[in-house]
């Protein structure tokens, strides 16, 4: 009986199910987890039904079983080697895990005085820290809290030791900065290329960018990539553009590349293997944006005048409200006759923007 | 007639703001003969390769899409070894998607994502269509390696 009591005492949540306390339901709660139970006694011995929850100890089950007869005791023995077997997934109290993060923050921020921004989310799942390099160019840097710290999203080329993730919110910064001060000739090398040259792509650099298109005129472009942590390295280029053109650029490369000093400045070095004196400059002519075609545009042959007519047909679908002329939208209805039908004086088919229908008299 | 007026705007467009890895320059004069060049996408086998293509205008372009093969050799699944491409907005409906609102820029971006994209459900090389869906780091092996031979400078 007082044996019965103590378990009652321990496990609150089972109750009895007869007078001689010796079956009873309830649950189990271990590590956040509720284990439903039937504990009862065959021959002498406890006995649990195994469902679903409790499948995957279906051995320990069986082997504590045999050891303790007294169900006290084999409750207590399932109970730590349930937990023991859970443990992996919660490894300590939440609310001491948040405190450490807590504090690993408030040092963090204290020690780094000179960072731009350090916000960390309410949620305490983020932290977001911006900082200025030696030239004061301005870097990102999030870290996610999951457990320990780890690099969320960062602006830099990527780098193995990038994914470790570490105990200490300082280790990780100290990892940033270090690949921040490496990158600086890298960094250097591309701002050169962004101020010195017609840069087609990418329209906003960012550092992970590490090539760019840059072109010489209208019809000819190169694409350097530099290796960001070696760019003393001969970059790789690859022409774009009319086969005449990118052949002489391609021969030049290969009969200056066998000369590519190290040591001199790489930027000057891409000139000389390309025999420029500097990249031709973006022309600043403004033209305005050139679209392939604006409204009141037909959006077939992309003007508005044809043989001195304007665009005439306007397809009726509301969220289209493109407009042809009626010799075009009548040639295209023509050409693919397969879905078009004619009636009286008029050809019926698909918009050929919005596919909808659109009818066209005949011109 | 409408081929001209629409060739030179296009050819306008992509000057002034080439889509990304694609160039477009035309070949002679009369605006029959284009050259295209796709850089080989990211995360693909063909990642650092320069890929030509040649393009032929036809007289009634709009109303005909031109017809676009690769001059650079391509292990694809959609790319014949003449280098002929199969793909639904390069053919004339019925059969075909093309329409006179797509061209050349849209044709090049399609195309460069079918290299992102292979479609082995409407092959034109069956044996490589099956190795994509059967034995992909073989196929991507086997493309990296013609990349390699072929398509780079």
């Amino acid at each position: 009986m007082n044996e019965a009591i103590q378990l009652l005492l321990k496990f609150p949540s089972l109750l009895p199910r007869n007078g001689q306390l010796t079956e009873f339901d309830g649950y189990l709660n271990i590590n956040r987890t509720d284990y439903e139970i039937h504990l009862s006694q065959v021959n002498g011995k406890p006995f649990l039904e195994i469902n679903e929850k409790l499948s995957t100890f279906r051995q320990d089950i069986d082997h504590l079983s045999d050891i303790y007869t007294n169900p006290l005791n084999f409750l207590d023995a399932l109970s730590e080697t349930i937990s023991s077997k859970t443990s992996s997934a919660i490894k300590k109290n939440l609310a001491d895990f948040y405190r450490q993060v807590l504090t690993e923050y408030a040092e963090f921020r204290e020690f780094y005085i000179n960072l731009q921004s350090c916000v960390i989310t309410p949620d305490l799942s983020e932290v977001s820290i911006t900082t200025l390099d030696e030239c004061d160019r301005q870097h990102a840097l999030t870290v996610a809290i999951d457990g320990t710290f780890r690099i969320a999203r960062h602006d830099l080329p990527d780098r193995d030791d990038f994914a470790k993730p570490s105990a200490s919110l300082s280790v990780l910064y100290e990892t940033f900065v270090k690949a921040i001060e490496e990158l600086q000739p890298y960094l250097y090398l591309m701002d050169r290329f962004d101020s010195a040259a017609w840069v087609l792509d990418p329209e906003t650099p960012k550092p992970k960018d590490c090539y760019r298109r840059i072109a010489f005129d209208s019809s000819i472009s190169v694409v350097i990539t530099v290796d960001p942590w070696k760019p003393d390295g001969i970059p790789s280029l690859q022409f774009l553009g009319p086969e005449r053109l990118t052949n002489s650029f391609r021969s030049k490369v290969s009969s200056n590349v066998e000369n590519w000093d190290y040591k001199a400045d790489t930027f000057d070095e891409i000139l000389r293997l390309l025999e420029m004196e500097h990249f031709p400059p973006k022309p600043t002519l403004d033209r305005g944006e050139v679209v392939l075609f604006s409204t009141g545009e037909c959006c077939i042959c992309f003007s508005s005048r044809l043989n001195q007519k304007l665009p005439e047909i306007v397809c009726t679908n509301p969220s289209c409200e493109q407009v042809f002329h009626v010799e075009c939208l009548y040639q295209w209805l023509v050409s693919i006759a397969a879905k078009t039908r004619q009636t009286f004086n008029e050809l019926h088919g698909e918009c050929p923007n919005c596919e909808k229908h659109i009818s066209c008299p005949l011109p | 007639m409408q081929k001209q007026q629409r060739l030179l705007r296009e050819i306008a467009k992509i000057a002034q703001s080439p889509p990304k890895g694609i160039s477009l320059t035309s070949k002679d004069d009369k605006l029959n003969v284009f050259e295209g060049s796709i850089i080989g996408p990211e995360n693909t086998p063909y990642y650092k390769g320069t890929f030509n293509l040649e393009i032929l205008i036809p007289e009634n372009y709009p109303f005909s899409p031109p017809s676009i093969k690769f001059l650079t050799k391509v292990y694809h699944p959609n790319i014949d070894d003449s280098g002929r491409i199969c793909l639904d907005l390069i053919k004339m409906p019925p059969k075909g998607n093309w329409k006179p609102t797509i061209g050349l820029e849209g044709l090049l971006i399609a195309i460069k994502m079918l290299l992102e994209n292979p479609n082995p459900d409407d092959p034109l090389m069956m044996e490589i269509a099956e190795e994509f869906k059967n034995n992909k780091s073989e196929f991507e092996r086997k493309a990296r390696t013609c990349t390699e031979d072929y398509a780079i400078q």
